[in-house]
């Protein structure tokens, strides 16, 4: 059975989510929790790092396409999930660039440069879009109805929660990160002020994030249980392996053990800092991966039966047929080795052994 | 950017300038009809034939890519000649012509030395022109030509001919009720021919007995199904024959009237119930009484022929037999709905174009097998093609009925016994992938001293070729259908294009090579194939110019069915002209007038300590889509769906041995091992295994001690080519029923070594005593032993002076004439005329009875009175007197008169003389005249001089031509 | 209305393959892409009371395909016909769709970039020829046509005959239907 979609779209949900899950909780953060100058101002690298991580998802997007070039038909249809996916991550990257330049200010010298709440709604707005993003990247994959083990509603639940789980961990590691000369902000954030800032809000991430991975848990364990209740065998065998088959390591070891109650309990002692961050990202990774590697189509025994027999897996065997390899050595008459095809090509050759005369007069 | 929405094939084979020929697949048998697009002289597409009689517009997966063989860049496409070691696949490309002297050279100097017998050339099947083969090996002198024959239909043939008088081979399936396919699967191995049981079962309710030990494609649609223990089929077909005879349901009056040897029968056929069958054949008695009753109370019926029964072994030629009175004693024979025999065709016969008269007699008996294997070499062909000229008038054709035994000159490769084979042709096969005993055989071509290849694709056997030479394939020649040459109807093919780069087809290569043999222009008097079908079609009488037009316009010939020949001469061509279900053509040679069963090669009952070591029970040679024999395995676009060999196993059987699906695994047999792939599925019995025959792996390396992996997984290493294995009529060796051992391919024997690639003589000594020749061929015991020949013997006193032929059944004198019984006279077969015995006068019938001695001329009558003989009936024209002994009035001339024309006839010339006169009768353009040859003056018929429309000795040219 | 539906008649097919073989030369297809699977569980039951059925799949050119609606770029399409297709131009080779098909009929072609599917042979059915499989297959298996026609062979067979579908309850409507080998082998 095929695979179609391999590392680079794996590593792109993760990179969506975690990109769109920082806008989010960076507009969460900076918007509800904390509405302040000094957030905003704090939440700028963070933001910026989303757009990077966004950017990069969306360059492995386009990277995996068959035809790049033309990705811009992704635009062009209506109705299609991907291309709302597309939208969704345009919108919430400009929107975060913009926010990041009207917080920096880069375009005070325009004379129409409009009031100063602007920046907050860029972040709403990135925000927003940022959350859609994360739940797209679970519709993308539960709206095939020929996947059994994506197609359940509850996928976009978990990408969101994961993405925002993740974003947010992401998030709190960007806080107080910040490279830029101080004159560029309005507030210096070596001050003690901005220290205790970041400190609150780290905290503020750590206890939502502790909150996400606390639901995302819930939401991972009912989204694998519950395939062991489909009607469908595809699926079964595939919660099968997740929890008691040859994953069964990593699904419990790493994603939920490492990937969730580890930074969960990290994060609400609050001593994890950065550990529980990445080891949360590695987790939410982790998920992505084995999500889009339980690709399996619904299949009869026959078809698998079928496929299995397929050299797909062989590569030697494809890489010969495909290689067009020379099938023997020939020699000239001088001993040394010559090219395959002798210097007097096929349609010389061909021309001289045309029709035998006698038979084109007898026709 | 090729816009693949739409195909390329639909415009460009439409295009202005395309040509479409009636061309034709050869893949397999059937030969398809196939349309092929040429433009310029170069294929572009290849399509089935919808107005083909075979498959009506379909085409397998073979036929599909039939096409892209055509220019593939692993054909081979110029004259190759050995650059480095044997086997080093380093080649140098040599023109046709000094291959071609190089190759004549050395047979001359072989011949010169060894005798033209040390030439053998083997050859796979019907991808090449046969009879040219065999006419040049005719005139080259050598008998030693063979195919794979012995494993498909030709000891079939023989045997059923000897019985019979021909093979009854063609099916009359729509008027049949009833249709046993037996060892044969359609489904895999001749496609067109399936769907026509699927509809008959639907349309006339014929009943469909499928008798194979797997369940496969053709199983799936029986109605009745009989999974027999692999090789058992001889057991089966002779409780059936019991349980027809002890039912009395066999046709009563075609057995009274046509039938030799019944009543013998019924006590020789008493031991063998369905209950003896039963624990040989693995089937329940009641399963073969129910499959005897179906046969024989659906009349009329067909028994279609498998490629099983001639792969059985040494129980093979004794299973045919009993088939043949399966056949026979339901009257199932050339009726409608029965088996038909065609007979010999009206035009020019394979046989008559391989010039087997120019094979010297005495070279017959050195045919490598004649002496042991004797009704598919020349004793045997020899009997039983004289019996079929006198009684048919023409003979079925010697190549692949009359073939040296191929394993045998294998052997004589490799001991020098009888004699040393030293140079070998093999054209369109690989014989280390089709011939039994592989290791054997790819040691021999590896050892032969001269090796030469004709070939479409670098196979293992060419890569140990001295010379390869390119052949043209499918759609660069033209194609006749004929049956191997023993069917009356022909259905041909034309050239789609000439042969691509240097390639020739078989018959340019076989004449040129004669021509540089030394043989003359008059031995091939055709150029090219076109000229000689065209020649072969020529007594059809057929309003045609030549070969391409006879496709063009008719393509097919079917002569006017004839059912039950029989009836109409009055005989069976058999030679006792009945059906001889006591056969007395074995008899002949010491073999069993009934058939005597042996066991399988290997079985449990005869070898339990083979069966202790080797517990389950493989059959093989078994066909497979998508490929025919050894071939495709190097299309990489079929290889794609197939690319690892499978052994089909019991769940349970896998069970026991822990063996999953998937799983690689040994098989071996006393002679050696390979690997395949599990595929375990309930389809066949728990007591056997199947296993995929022809495979080689083209992508693997050509080095090494089994260069493209040829042996690791090549089912021939399995079987047995040993001279006790082989059926002892026939010689075919043992495909089915042999005995082997499963075990699972572990981490530290997984690899195929070089000891798995050595070989044995005999190949049963392998695991025994080790590789290396044991023991000479010629030492080697039979199956059965020879019994004294029994000849058929007078049934009244033969009188005082002649001599009983047994051959030809009668008495006959010193001057040839034969001894009529019923009417107590001598006749001359010649002429049709009556001899009186003693006297041996001549009887003559004229205005009176009289006897003449023609050594004096002296007329008698009855009582022995000198007489003046017959007198003319009609008034004798001046200038003529009468002949009594040619019963003529004649001339001085020479000339007789006809009293039906009433003209004077010079017999030499045919030209009419007016009587009285003495004029020449002339026609002339519109007009007739009467001329004076003496003075040159022309008359018309009122005798009115006219003037001469031409000279006299214009006339005499013209009549002279 | 035309629309074109195909009968696999499963009481004939013996599963030679002939139609995979045949759709890839026709349609030059790479080495790896395959439209016509045949697909066999081999012989299913207990010895010796075994039946073997064979499956030939293909796109089922569904009435409301999964696939048209998830192409992002609308390369994927489906005609009035109900010929599902794909223009290679436009496709920027994402395998959304190749994703969404429940029926495994869409492939990615690796070496040009953009997916292959079975088009029915449309530049055939609509010069009036039958699509090459069906017309390669020796056993007749295979019987195209407008379903819409009351008269036309297809329309008789899913009339008259039980058929089934494959998956016909993820709602995409399959035109592909199949008339199961029933009958087993009387032992």
């Amino acid at each position: 059975m095929k695979q179609f979609w391999i590392w680079p779209i794996a590593l792109y949900l993760f990179l969506g989510g975690l990109g769109g899950g920082m806008m989010a909780t960076a507009a969460v953060v900076g918007l509800i929790i904390a509405p302040s100058a000094l957030t905003s101002g704090a939440l700028v690298w963070g933001v910026f790092i989303a757009f990077l991580i966004l950017g990069i998802g969306t360059g492995l997007l386009v990277f995996e396409l068959g035809q790049p070039w033309i990705f811009y038909r992704a635009f062009v249809t209506r109705t299609s999930v991907i291309k709302w996916g597309a939208v969704f991550l345009s919108i919430s990257m400009i929107a975060g660039v913009l926010f990041i330049f009207w917080e920096l200010s880069w375009f005070t010298f325009l004379p129409f440069i409009p009031y100063e709440g602007c920046a907050q709604v860029l972040l709403g707005i990135a925000g927003i879009f940022g959350l859609c993003v994360t739940i797209y990247t679970g519709v993308l994959l539960s709206s095939m109805k020929s996947r059994p083990f994506w197609n359940t509603p509850v996928l976009p639940v978990l990408f969101m929660v994961s993405g925002c789980s993740t974003g947010a961990a992401l998030l709190s590691m960007c806080i107080g990160v910040w490279p830029f000369p101080a004159e560029w902000l309005q507030v210096n954030l070596s001050t003690p002020l901005a220290a205790l800032l970041t400190e609150e809000l780290r905290h503020i991430l750590h206890i939502a994030d502790a909150i996400l991975i606390a639901l995302e848990l819930v939401v991972l364990l009912l989204y694998v249980m519950l395939q062991f209740c489909a009607s469908n065998e595809t699926a079964k065998a595939h919660a099968e392996r997740w929890v008691r088959g040859e994953w069964a390591g990593y699904f419990w070891g790493l994603m939920v053990c490492c990937g969730l109650v580890i930074p969960f309990l990290l994060n609400v002692t609050n001593i994890g800092g950065y550990a529980s961050a990445i080891i949360a990202l590695m987790g939410g990774c982790l998920l992505r991966f084995m999500i889009i590697w339980s690709y399996q189509r619904r299949v009869t025994p026959a078809e698998l039966k079928y496929y299995t027999r397929l050299p797909q897996s062989h590569q030697d065997f494809m890489d010969y047929w495909e290689s067009g390899k020379e099938y023997w050595t020939w020699v000239t008459p001088t001993g040394t080795v010559a090219d395959a095809a002798p210097a007097d090509g096929p349609d010389e050759v061909f021309e001289t052994s045309g029709p035998n005369p006698a038979m084109t007069g007898a026709q | 950017m090729r816009d693949y929405s739409s195909t390329k094939w639909l415009d460009e084979i439409h295009a202005e300038g395309v040509e479409v020929k009636k061309s034709c697949c050869y893949f397999c048998h059937q030969n398809c009809g196939v349309l092929a697009y040429v433009k310029d002289g170069k294929l572009i597409y290849a399509e089935g034939d919808p107005d083909h009689p075979t498959n009506a517009g379909g085409l397998c997966t073979r036929g599909n890519q039939a096409y892209t063989f055509v220019d593939n860049p692993s054909r081979i496409n110029y004259p190759m000649k050995r650059a480095g070691e044997k086997g080093e696949n380093k080649w140098e490309r040599v023109s046709w012509d000094q291959a071609l002297t190089e190759i004549a050279a050395k047979l001359n100097q072989i011949k010169e030395e060894s005798g033209a017998e040390a030439v053998a050339a083997a050859a796979g099947t019907l991808r090449t022109d046969d009879w040219a083969r065999r006419r040049f090996l005719n005139m080259f002198g050598t008998p030693n030509g063979f195919h794979n024959a012995l494993l498909c239909w030709i000891p079939t043939f023989m045997v059923e001919t000897a019985i019979n008088g021909w093979s009854p081979f063609e099916t009359d399936l729509g008027a049949s009720k009833c249709v046993i396919l037996w060892g044969f699967n359609p489904g895999a191995s001749s496609m067109p021919g399936m769907h026509g049981y699927t509809d008959l079962q639907k349309a006339t309710g014929m009943k469909l007995i499928v008798v194979d030990p797997r369940y496969s494609e053709t199983a799936a649609h029986a109605d009745l199904w009989l999974p027999l223990r692999p090789g058992s089929d001889t057991a089966l077909s002779m409780a059936m024959i019991n349980v027809i005879m002890n039912e009395f349901i066999y046709d009563m009056d075609f057995v009274d009237q046509w039938c030799e040897g019944f009543d013998e029968l019924r006590d020789y056929i008493e031991p063998y119930t369905p209950e003896w069958a039963a624990p040989l054949t693995w089937l329940d008695p009641e399963l073969i009484r129910q499959a005897a009753r179906m046969y024989a109370t659906n009349r009329p019926g067909n028994i279609q022929w498998g490629c099983t029964w001639d792969q059985l072994g040494r129980t093979a030629g004794a299973g045919m037999h009993a088939r043949s009175i399966l056949r026979a004693i339901c009257g199932n024979l050339d009726c409608p709905g029965g088996d038909g025999m065609p007979g010999p065709a009206a035009y020019v016969t394979d046989e008559e174009l391989e010039a087997n008269d120019r094979l010297p007699v005495e070279m017959r008996a050195k045919q490598i097998g004649a002496d042991k294997y004797k009704m598919t070499s020349w004793p045997g062909y020899e009997r039983l093609s004289q019996i079929s000229k006198d009684k048919w008038g023409k003979a079925f054709t010697a190549e692949w009925m009359c073939e040296a035994h191929g394993p045998s000159v294998f052997k004589a490769i490799l001991t020098g016994d009888p004699y040393q084979v030293r140079a070998l042709f093999v054209s369109g096969s690989n014989p280390l992938s089709s011939y039994g005993d592989a290791k054997m055989v790819f040691e021999a071509c590896k050892q032969v001293e001269f090796l030469v290849v004709l070939e479409y694709f670098m196979t293992p056997t060419a890569l140990m070729a001295d010379f390869v030479l390119p052949v043209a394939g499918a759609m660069e020649r033209p194609m006749v259908h004929t049956n191997y040459g023993v069917t009356d109807s022909i259905v041909c093919s034309e050239r789609a294009i000439w042969p691509m780069y240097e390639r020739k087809t078989d018959y340019n290569i076989w004449k040129d090579l004669g021509l540089a043999c030394g043989q003359t222009e008059e031995d091939w008097p055709w150029p090219e194939l076109e000229d000689a079908y065209f020649h072969v079609l020529s007594p059809l009488g057929l309003p045609i110019t030549d070969y391409n037009d006879f496709v063009a316009r008719f393509r097919m010939y079917y002569p006017p069915l004839q059912y039950q020949k029989y009836l109409q001469k009055g005989q069976f061509c058999t030679a006792s002209g009945k059906v001889e279900l006591k056969c007395s053509v074995f008899e002949e040679f010491g073999l069993p007038a009934f058939p005597k069963y042996i066991g399988p090669a290997e079985n449990e009952t005869d070898d339990p300590e083979v069966a202790a070591e080797y517990p389950i029970v493989l059959t093989t040679g078994g066909g497979f889509m998508p490929f025919h024999h050894s071939e495709h395995f190097n299309n990489p676009i079929i290889r794609y769906i197939k690319p690892d060999p499978y052994f089909t196993i019991h769940p349970d059987l896998a069970l026991t041995l822990g063996i999953e699906m998937g799983d690689w695994c040994w098989i071996e047999t006393r002679r050696g091992r390979i690997k395949m792939r599990a595929n375990v599925e309930p389809g066949i019995d728990p007591r056997a295994v199947y296993t995929q025959r022809g495979w080689w792996f083209p992508e693997r390396s050509p080095e090494g001690p089994e260069p493209f992996g040829c042996l690791e997984s090549n089912t021939n290493v399995l079987t047995s080519v040993d001279d006790e294995h082989c059926d002892p009529l026939t010689g075919c060796w043992a495909n089915r029923g042999l005995m082997c051992k499963v075990y699972k391919c572990t981490d530290i024997d997984y690899e195929f070594t070089e000891r798995d690639c050595q070989f044995s003589i005999p190949g049963s000594a392998f695991a025994s005593e080790g590789p290396g020749v044991h023991a000479m061929p010629s030492t080697q015991k039979m199956a059965l032993e020879f019994a004294e020949p029994v000849y058929a013997q007078p049934d009244f006193e033969v009188p005082e002076g002649l001599t009983w032929d047994y051959r030809k059944r009668a008495c006959y004198d010193e001057n040839g004439r034969r001894y009529d019984q019923a009417s107590g006279w001598m006749v001359d077969d010649a002429t049709g005329a009556f001899y009186q015995m003693g006297t041996g006068y001549k009887y003559v019938s004229y205005n009176g009875d009289f006897l003449l001695d023609e050594a004096t001329g002296t007329f008698y009558d009855f009582s022995m009175q000198p007489s003046e003989g017959p007198q003319a009936d009609f008034e004798l024209p001046a200038g003529t007197t009468w002949n009594p002994i040619t019963l003529k009035a004649e001339d001085d001339k020479g000339r007789y008169y006809d009293k039906d024309s009433g003209w004077i006839i010079d017999p030499t010339t045919s030209v009419h003389y007016q009587p009285g006169t003495g004029y020449r009768f002339v026609q002339y353009g519109q007009g007739n005249y009467l001329v004076d040859e003496a003075n040159n003056a022309w008359y018309d018929f009122s005798m009115q001089p006219v003037d001469a429309p031409c000279s006299l000795a214009d006339l005499n040219v013209e009549a002279n031509q | 209305m035309t629309r074109y539906a195909m009968v696999m008649d499963q009481r004939r097919c013996i599963g030679c393959s002939s139609c995979t073989i045949a759709c890839r030369t026709w349609n030059e297809l790479p080495i790896d892409i395959i439209y016509n699977p045949v697909v066999s569980n081999g012989a299913e039951g207990v010895w010796p009371h075994v039946h073997m059925t064979f499956t030939p799949l293909i796109c089922m050119h569904c009435d409301k395909p999964a696939c048209v609606p998830a192409c992002p770029t609308g390369a994927s399409r489906q005609d009035d016909d109900g010929i599902v297709w794909v223009e290679p131009s436009q496709c920027m080779g994402c395998k959304v769709c190749a994703n969404a098909c429940p029926y495994g009929a869409r492939d990615m072609n690796e070496h040009e970039g953009y997916i292959r599917k079975c088009t029915f042979c449309k530049d055939r059915v609509r010069e009036g020829e039958q699509p090459f499989c069906v017309m390669t297959c020796h056993q007749k298996a295979r019987t195209f046509g407008d379903l819409d026609d009351p008269n036309s062979e297809v329309s008789k067979l899913v009339n008259s005959y039980y058929t089934e579908q494959v998956y016909p309850e993820v709602g995409t409507e399959p035109m592909i239907y199949y008339i199961p080998d029933l009958g087993g082998t009387v032992q």
